[in-house]
């Protein structure tokens, strides 16, 4: 199949999955009245003295938690032990603008119909909730927060650039962190601009292979080898919470051991020479399917082979890296309400150290640019998992997070076009290497 | 210590927000003269520096609630460790009338709140200016708004009025049968 039908089925599959995800959210808030009366509209406010009543105790809206248990409902809230009530009665109004004739409406909370959400345990919450437009809305009124996520994200990317160029440092190859940086975002801006099968990965492989003309593989090697542990610690920052308590992560803990089962399984397969002698590897990779693939990765995986300490280096600063990306996406979360209002139980940020990793290396599966879509579902899943019942709320925040990388890789963008005769020499330079089988 | 005026004035609804724990304010607001305990009901949002208790000031703490039943006791003389000897039995007259009329609950005294079934049904506190001992005590009837979880007098099925006068006539017999006391003793042998 041509690069041409490749490219179409990728976007095909994309758009398909971004189709049912819009087609699951409610873009206009919602109330939906006992009596089965609906409005939709915006501008949905739950009042500030809003109130769960249960078994005569007034509890905080925002910190109570009920949940369905069989028959009885439980209520959860600060400072309160947890309890089983016999009635159970939200209090407070909702105030909203139909959308059908422009009218304020003031609603009693008490008549909004209770739905069961959630999966374990099951939440009964009232069918008031904003939809996903109000929802990134929302961001307008947190500018601070929203500027703190952006310096998350820029302390994510120095220390991303920082790990690549120290990799390229450990090959002999003499890059310096203001190229590599420059580099990272021109393929930041592939990554989420450019529609096409070139990913930002393959830009800054050429583009060090350019400067390096003999050097070619070692320059894709260094690009495999930083892709692969950025990930590998995204997914042990998650294990690390998910392990304490693998019953509410349930199924994060299923993707990230299927994840870190198949790295330790792949480093073994790839660095133990014992290992290798007894399979015969390299004969066997010449005969395997993708074989080209294969063989870049282990020679990718050969040459930090005696750089431990190099490795060492990167992977800390990959720590750095995640800390500056959950850190991103948590204060994004905050700016939007993904947090305890959202249904989230528990520490919120330890539900994000187990949640966004998982969702991250899930979205790196790439279908259509900067992994939308993917990205989109994997968020609504995980964080269901955590309680977050409001779907919009979830895909918000994954498009809030996706819109900010793209605003960044804009950045990028405008290195790449003060250097785009360079950046398509090199792409075509690599391409015609390819076609010559040229390592 | 002199026997209080009681005075139980629930007919209108009179904000509380901290200001009004302050000298002569019961003199300004209810025509009162002396020593007394004044209840009345209204909302409550003490905020920021009007909070007297300093560990909520400085927690960024609020209090909050859309109806509550507040008791003001002020004294002439200005003795801080008694205002709190006395805004704790306060607290526990409050809890025993409760748990008289709502036998099936959970009620508890600590410190200076009481507690219903875990939801704390009061706010209270005490402090002193240059001429009186001030005690605020504030019982939730309608809690909406607050901050944590509360009890409220409407929910138990307590009448505020009944319950109002029976806390202070508590309260003024007990500071009677304090003054009393102090009356009927000779001193301790020197021994």
């Amino acid at each position: 199949m041509g690069e041409k039908g490749k490219l179409a089925i990728k976007l095909a599959v994309g758009l398909l999955v971004v189709s049912v995800i819009a087609w699951n959210l409610d873009f206009l808030d919602r109330c939906v009245l006992a009596d089965g009366r609906e409005y939709r509209g915006t501008g949905l406010v739950i009042s500030d003295d809003a109130s769960v009543v249960a078994d005569g105790r007034r509890l905080p809206f925002g910190d109570t938690v009920v949940t369905r248990d069989g028959g009885a409902l439980s209520v959860k809230s600060k400072g309160l032990d947890a309890f089983t009530a016999t009635s159970v009665v939200f209090s407070g109004r909702v105030a909203m603008v139909d959308r059908a004739d422009g009218r304020r409406l003031d609603l009693d909370l008490a008549n909004v119909r209770l739905r069961d959400a959630g999966t374990r345990p099951v939440r009964v919450v009232p069918e008031a909730e904003t939809g996903f437009l109000s929802t990134l809305g929302r961001l307008k009124n947190a500018g601070g927060v929203t500027l703190l996520a952006f310096a998350f994200m820029a302390l994510a990317y120095a220390a991303s650039a920082l790990r690549w160029s120290l990799l390229l440092k450990a090959q002999g190859l003499g890059v310096g962190f203001p190229q590599a940086l420059r580099l990272t975002f021109i393929g930041l801006f592939f990554n989420n601009v450019m529609p096409g099968l070139t990913g930002g990965d393959v830009v800054k492989a050429v583009m060090i292979a350019k400067e390096h003309p003999n050097e070619r593989a070692r320059a894709v090697g260094t690009v495999i080898v930083d892709r692969i542990i950025g990930l590998i610690v995204l997914a042990l920052i998650a294990i690390v919470v998910i392990a304490g308590d693998l019953d509410r992560y349930r199924d994060a803990a299923l993707t990230v051991g299927a994840f870190l089962g198949a790295a330790v399984f792949g480093c073994v397969f790839f660095l133990s020479k014992r290992v290798r002698r007894a399979i015969g590897l390299d004969k066997l990779l010449k005969k395997l399917p993708m074989a080209g693939i294969l063989e870049k990765l282990d020679e990718a995986f050969r040459m930090y082979r005696s750089q431990r300490g190099h490795v060492a280096v990167a992977f800390l600063l990959s720590v750095v890296c995640h800390v500056g990306n959950i850190g991103a996406i948590y204060a994004f979360g905050a700016a939007i309400g993904l947090d305890a209002r959202a249904g989230i139980e528990g520490s919120v940020i330890a539900a994000y150290v187990a949640t966004v990793p998982v969702a991250l290396i899930v979205s790196s599966v790439p279908l259509l640019p900067g992994g939308w879509g993917v990205g989109e579902m994997a968020f609504a899943y995980f964080f269901r998992s955590v309680g977050v019942w409001n779907v919009d709320l979830s895909v918000a925040l994954s498009v809030t997070q996706r819109a900010a990388t793209l605003l960044m890789s804009l950045l990028g963008g405008w290195w790449f076009l003060t250097h785009r005769g360079d950046v398509n020499r090199a792409l075509s330079e690599a391409s015609d290497a390819d076609a010559r089988g040229v390592r | 210590m002199r026997k209080p005026t009681v005075h139980v004035a629930l007919d209108r609804p009179v904000p509380y927000t901290g200001p009004e724990l302050r000298p002569h304010f019961l003199r300004h607001t209810f025509g009162i003269h002396g020593d007394a305990v004044v209840a009345w009901h209204g909302p409550c949002e003490v905020r920021g520096d009007a909070l007297v208790d300093l560990e909520d000031r400085d927690a960024g703490d609020f209090i909050k609630s859309a109806d509550m039943l507040h008791i003001l006791v002020e004294q002439f003389e200005p003795n801080l460790s008694r205002s709190v000897v006395l805004q704790r039995l306060l607290a526990s007259l409050a809890a025993d009338l409760v748990r008289e009329r709502c036998p099936s609950r959970d009620v508890l005294r600590r410190g200076d709140d009481v507690y219903v079934d875990g939801g704390k049904l009061s706010v209270s506190i005490a402090t002193v200016s240059p001429v009186s001992s001030l005690i605020h005590f504030g019982v939730n009837i309608d809690g909406r708004g607050a901050p944590v979880a509360v009890s409220e007098l409407k929910a138990l099925g307590v009448d505020p009025r009944e319950f109002a006068e029976t806390l202070l006539a508590r309260f003024a017999a007990e500071i009677d049968g304090i003054i009393d006391a102090t009356c009927k003793v000779v001193p301790a042998h020197p021994g």
